[in-house]
């Protein structure tokens, strides 16, 4: 539904605003998942994200008579789960600084996101690494242009910020991204391969 | 590597990376607790239209009652 649907959208806006629960439904198969990785990856916790994705839910309904007719119902849902994991985020800040004191006292001490634990692949292992010990900022960007496939514009206003702002923002993003990588890669490929005579 | 391009490999590895679904505990929770969300704003969005039509009926049966007055005062005159 990232504007191939428009006609679909505009009708589920409608009876959302109607309160009509068979559009929430449609609504719900649509994003819910996505939703669920974009917050997980974002806060690295499956609690935490189950935790605001009901809440990102609950929003919809509620302001669901609210909604403009044109909405555009991804850009605003990965509004609300952004700004509600940002709200978590500034209420945990005491926490962080506890977790960045003992990262900087251990720091061999590595925190696993739930998807480094399932990912299939080294390649996959080492991006979701790479993503998750990115700056917010950056981590955000990539996750809803290059996971979620958001269009610029439209993860621009997930983001507040301009499309220009953006472009900027996932330019740099890629650029540290592609630096994590390669320095993950380098101790790797720096390990002599058994010599076999 | 043109950081600009939307089609370029890395943004192509992050597009495959697999997605995760919620705890089925936690979907059913949600979905019952919006859809009771949903019926309880019905209900509140309810009583204002209810209002609504209740005032068009009284402005109408009003307007009716003025009509005939007028009516029945200019036959009579």
């Amino acid at each position: 539904m990232t504007g191939v649907d428009r006609e679909l959208e505009l009708k589920l806006v409608a009876q959302l605003r109607a309160g009509e629960a068979g559009a929430f439904d449609a609504v719900y198969a649509e994003y819910n998942r996505r939703l669920f990785t974009f917050l997980a990856r974002l806060s690295s916790s499956r609690d935490v994200a189950e935790d605001l994705l009901e809440e990102t839910w609950l929003r919809l309904i509620g302001q669901a008579h609210r909604l403009q007719p044109d909405t555009r119902l991804g850009p605003w849902l990965f509004t609300v789960a952004r700004n509600l994991y940002l709200s978590y985020r500034r209420s945990r800040a005491l926490e962080d600084i506890h977790r960045s004191e003992t990262e900087a006292r251990w720091p061999a001490v590595h925190f696993r996101s739930p998807f480094e634990a399932t990912a299939a692949t080294e390649l996959e292992r080492h991006l979701e690494a790479a993503l998750a010990q990115l700056p917010f900022a950056y981590r955000e960007v990539l996750l809803l242009v290059g996971v979620e496939g958001l269009r610029p514009a439209d993860a621009a206003v997930v983001c507040g910020v301009s499309p220009v702002a953006l472009r900027q923002r996932l330019s740099r993003a890629r650029a540290l991204l592609a630096q994590r990588l390669e320095d993950a890669r380098r101790p790797m490929a720096a390990i002599p391969r058994e010599v076999t005579p | 590597m043109n950081h600009d391009d939307l089609d370029a490999p890395d943004l192509r590895s992050l597009a495959s990376l697999p997605s995760l679904a919620p705890s089925d505990i936690g979907q059913r929770r949600v979905r019952s607790r919006c859809h009771a969300a949903l019926a309880r704003e019905r209900r509140i969005g309810l009583a204002p239209r209810l209002l609504d039509a209740a005032l068009v009926a009284a402005a109408g049966i009003y307007l009716a009652a003025v009509l005939t007055e007028a009516v029945r005062l200019v036959s009579a005159g």
